[in-house]
């Protein structure tokens, strides 16, 4: 896979030494896509791309310049080298900037399948007509829109003045879907789901049937009048508001930065005994985050970051590391987004492959355990990470009552500080999701939300 | 480039395809910042070619890095492979609806050039603008930055159209972050416009900074106002957001096709008489500019919503084509490899007749909603939008009384049908500007300020 890019990348080091140039770092990424777009109920568009580009960043002199381009040729690269180097020099000193050191890098096997990397876009038409099939079977008036099934083949490689010099490349099988359900009376809210794998072991048929019910449930939504009592969050709901609120918490920039709401809480009690935050990066049942290596080449470890309610550490990079003379955690990351990380110098520090331990109870037990309550499918609204504050809609919103998910309610907002409600934590489910793709994580129930409806 | 584009197109044709276009796109974009006086800058060009082509009512899409004839080739071979193998399973077959062919070249506007402007000179900028927030003790954190967008595209198709357009758009924007004890609050502001580097002589940097420091400070002791249903007036930001997220939306093409709330609602009344919301490819200096879309087209005005009739929808030439509709020139793709979508451009609701004073009057007791922090919707117009700050109105007066901004929720039909005024002044801007259906697209929205009923999720 980066066979021609390595050569090309030790020439551009060369260059870059040649010209003055202090230190350099060359991030190669490689992605391609095979993907069926369905669209109504029937299958739309079928797509293939293919990418490779790099980001080269040169830190002289205490400063630091990045560039990027999807032209590989040593010409192109040491341009963007050029580029880098003039703001480099333009730049003020940042304290703590360095690139990684040569260090082992643990092996990471079973995230590459070759079988997998080579089926046929035959084959994801026939999971997309499967979908479409599991979810007309439960309602005509069901559609399907902006869904796709993506079989994606990635790599990573990264290069270095320090001698850095590491490759990986990964096979995911992954969709994002979306069912809604509208008649002449009235139009259905989005229901979306999500699958990854690292095999085609998703039963396509069986998720269209369970989106679709959750359609038609839009359809029925109940005006829910005056409630107080516990939300339980499902997965999409853990990760946003709380993953993303914990996440950049923890984060050793956010800390340096004193953004960080625990920036003062270190070893300390900051929520319930039972919450367990960890980084799992050699996991293979985690999501999409598991790696050996981080955005900066640093090797990646297992890392206790809330273990029985107290703050265990912060997750660092090589800069925020250097300046607390520490070593990196091996958390850089580049983009967390829809831009090719190669365009992105590594500028946030998250978790690679967060997972938030499983409890004692059943999900099935968490909800025969609550008398009047809400369960929560996703979350839309503001987030305020830097104070843990939400405020916006529960979608996919279910009451339970005396032990039993009712019917399913619209109308409701939510609010709370999610700093809070880890402190109000009133059960946590055995099983495990896969929410967004990324946070491991099982259901959980909070109480202290403030629920208003119209 | 765009010889290589219609050999392309002749090899398509000499593959049998129904139809084929090919699009080439160079898009430089450079992000310059400084987070706490550590200044980065992150700059760089994604560029290539696509094509798609469409094969007995299946449509396959092919992408690559290269520029070279013979790699277009390939791609075209392996489009035309995907839509025939497709054809056979695909029950709704695809057709285009019929437009216009145009060979032009369009450039927006524009006084002093992105490209001329140093690297030395932007960097020097932001060091200087800085220097604003060591006026603020309790502004704990800070991002100040500058981006540009510099896209080239050209696209051209077996029916004769050949369009390349030139897009610039800069952004400003600066965060503060206010923080004592164990209080944080964050203000952003930001502006985005298809233009020059005049840019930032309307809204420097500095001014900016400023501005998110004072109100990230007022936010900082303030509180949530109370929540549920309240009078408001709302300011262009948040209109825009509303226009856009909750009723846009639901007018493009695949979303009514889906079934968004406006299915089946044309020549229907679906909101208050007081409202015309229109979406624009040209307006002034709106970031949304886009003279052709991507497929070509011809964008036309559209008006959505007249005197609170719902009259038309945002279409592409795939959706014109199924709910026979004339063509608006709303597909558009962000990235080479992105095939087109419905998208919006300018949306907006249009001006009104009453001055601010007026809307607070007509309002009496609520609050004015001012700045913006995020927005979404769904196709059944429930909408949220996160604000910046509000500030009570108490007997048709503006008091001094701020609260923190709340999130606001409810039906933008129903909100929409509650407008008891609009302001006489038109304004587009919804800060950094992007919307995220499937793909980024560079937008713009806004409209006269709005008096009218929404839910707070507030204390």
């Amino acid at each position: 896979m980066f066979d021609d890019a390595f050569d090309i990348g030790n020439k551009v080091l060369k260059y870059c030494t040649k010209k003055g140039m202090e230190s350099a770092e060359i991030y190669f990424a490689y992605n391609n896509q095979k993907q069926v777009l369905l669209d109504g109920t029937s299958i739309g568009t079928q797509r293939a791309k293919e990418e490779l580009g790099v980001g080269i960043r040169i830190i002289h002199e205490g400063s630091e310049g990045f560039s990027s381009t999807n032209i590989i040729t040593q010409e192109a690269i040491q341009k963007s080298a050029d580029e880098a180097f003039v703001v480099a020099k333009l730049s003020p000193k940042i304290e703590g900037i360095g690139f990684a050191e040569k260090q082992n890098v643990k092996p990471l096997e079973g995230i590459y399948n070759e079988k997998l990397a080579n089926l046929d876009v035959d084959a994801i038409i026939t999971d997309g007509l499967d979908f479409i099939k599991g979810f007309t079977s439960i309602d005509s008036r069901i559609k399907t829109t902006l869904s796709s099934i993506t079989l994606s083949t990635s790599g990573v490689a990264i290069q270095n003045s320090n001698g850095v010099n590491v490759d990986r490349k990964s096979v995911n099988y992954q969709a994002g879907l979306i069912a809604i359900a509208s008649d002449k009376e009235k139009a259905g809210a989005f229901t979306f789901e999500t699958t990854f794998s690292r095999k085609r072991e998703t039963n396509f048929t069986e998720v269209g049937e369970k989106l679709g019910k959750r359609a038609i449930d839009g359809l029925n939504q109940e005006l829910l009048k005056e409630f107080e009592g516990p939300v339980i969050f499902r997965s999409d709901a853990m990760m946003n508001p709380v993953g993303f609120v914990l996440a950049l918490a923890v984060s050793a920039d956010w800390r340096q930065r004193g953004t960080s709401f625990w920036k003062d809480r270190l070893a300390d009690k900051v929520a319930d005994e039972r919450l367990q935050l960890v980084d799992k990066p050699f996991d293979l049942s985690g999501g999409g985050g598991i790696k050996s290596f981080d955005a900066e080449g640093n090797p990646t470890k297992d890392i206790d970051i809330v273990k029985d309610g107290v703050l265990q550490t912060f997750l660092h990079n090589q800069q925020t590391a250097n300046k607390e003379k520490l070593k990196p955690t091996g958390n850089a990351t580049r983009s967390f987004g829809a831009n090719p990380s190669f365009t992105q110098k590594p500028s946030m520090i998250l978790p690679n492959s967060p997972w938030i331990l499983a409890g004692d109870m059943t999900e099935d037990e968490m909800i025969a355990d609550t008398k009047k309550g809400l369960i929560v499918h996703n979350y839309t609204g503001t987030v305020r990470f830097q104070n843990g504050i939400f405020s916006g809609v529960a979608k996919g919103a279910y009451l339970i009552e005396d032990g039993e998910i009712t019917v399913p309610v619209t109308g409701v907002s939510i609010s709370g500080n999610v700093f809070d409600l880890v402190n109000n934590i009133s059960g946590i489910s055995k099983e495990y999701h896969l929410a967004n793709g990324y946070l491991t994580t099982p259901m959980m129930k909070f109480d202290g939300i403030k629920v208003s409806t119209k | 480039m765009k010889d290589v584009i219609l050999k392309g197109i002749e090899y398509g044709k000499k593959l049998n395809a129904d139809f084929i276009d090919v699009r080439y796109q160079n898009k430089y974009v450079a992000n310059y910042q400084s987070q706490d006086g550590e200044l980065t800058a992150n700059t760089g060009s994604r560029r290539g070619l696509c094509t798609r082509v469409l094969f007995n009512g299946a449509l396959g899409f092919a992408s690559t890095t290269s520029i070279e004839l013979k790699d277009l080739k390939t791609i075209i071979e392996h489009a035309t492979k995907l839509a025939k193998g497709a054809a056979e399973s695909k029950k709704e077959k695809i057709t285009f609806a019929d437009v216009k062919s145009h060979t032009d070249k369009a450039i927006s506007p524009r006084i002093k050039s992105l490209s001329d402007i140093s690297v030395e000179q932007k960097i020097n900028m932001i060091k200087e603008a800085e220097k604003v927030y060591k006026d603020y003790e309790d502004i704990k954190s800070y991002t100040l930055g500058y981006d540009e967008i510099i896209d080239h595209r050209i696209v051209g198709n077996n029916e004769g159209t050949l369009i390349e357009q030139a897009t610039m758009i800069p952004t400003v924007r600066a965060l503060a972050i206010a923080s004592r004890e164990t209080k944080i609050a964050p203000y952003q502001e930001a502006w985005s416009k298809a233009k020059g580097f005049e840019l930032l002589d309307e809204h420097p940097l500095s001014e900016l900074a400023k501005f998110a420091s004072e109100m990230a400070l007022k936010n900082l002791e303030a509180e949530l106002p109370p929540g549920g249903s309240t009078n408001v007036v709302i300011d262009h930001t948040s209109v825009g957001i509303i226009a856009h997220e909750a009723v846009g939306h639901c007018s493009e093409a695949d979303l009514v096709e889906a079934g968004s709330f406006l299915k089946g609602k044309i020549g229907q009344k679906v909101c208050s008489e007081l409202v015309t919301m229109i979406d624009e490819p040209v307006i002034d200096d709106g970031s949304g500019w886009l003279m052709y879309d991507d497929e070509g087209t011809k964008g036309r005005k559209v008006e959505i919503i007249k005197d609170g009739v719902l009259t038309d929808f945002l279409n592409n030439r795939f959706y014109a084509a199924k709910m026979d509709m004339k063509p608006t020139g709303n597909a558009r793709a962000f990235n080479f490899d992105d095939e087109p979508l419905v998208r919006m451009r300018n949306t907006y609701i249009a001006p009104g007749d009453m001055t601010e004073e007026e809307l607070f009057e007509v309002v009496k007791d609520g609050l004015f909603v001012t700045g913006m922090m995020n927005g979404s919707a769904d196709t059944s117009g429930e909408f949220m939008v996160g604000t910046g700050q509000a500030i009570e109105i108490k007997n048709g007066k503006l008091t001094d009384k701020v609260f923190v901004g709340p999130t606001m929720t409810g039906n933008a039909f129903e909100v929409l049908s509650s407008t008891m005024g609009i302001g006489k002044e038109l304004k587009l801007n919804i800060g950094t500007g992007f919307c995220g259906k499937e793909q980024a697209a560079k937008v713009d929205a806004g409209g006269g300020l709005l008096a009218c009923v929404v839910i707070l999720g507030g204390n």
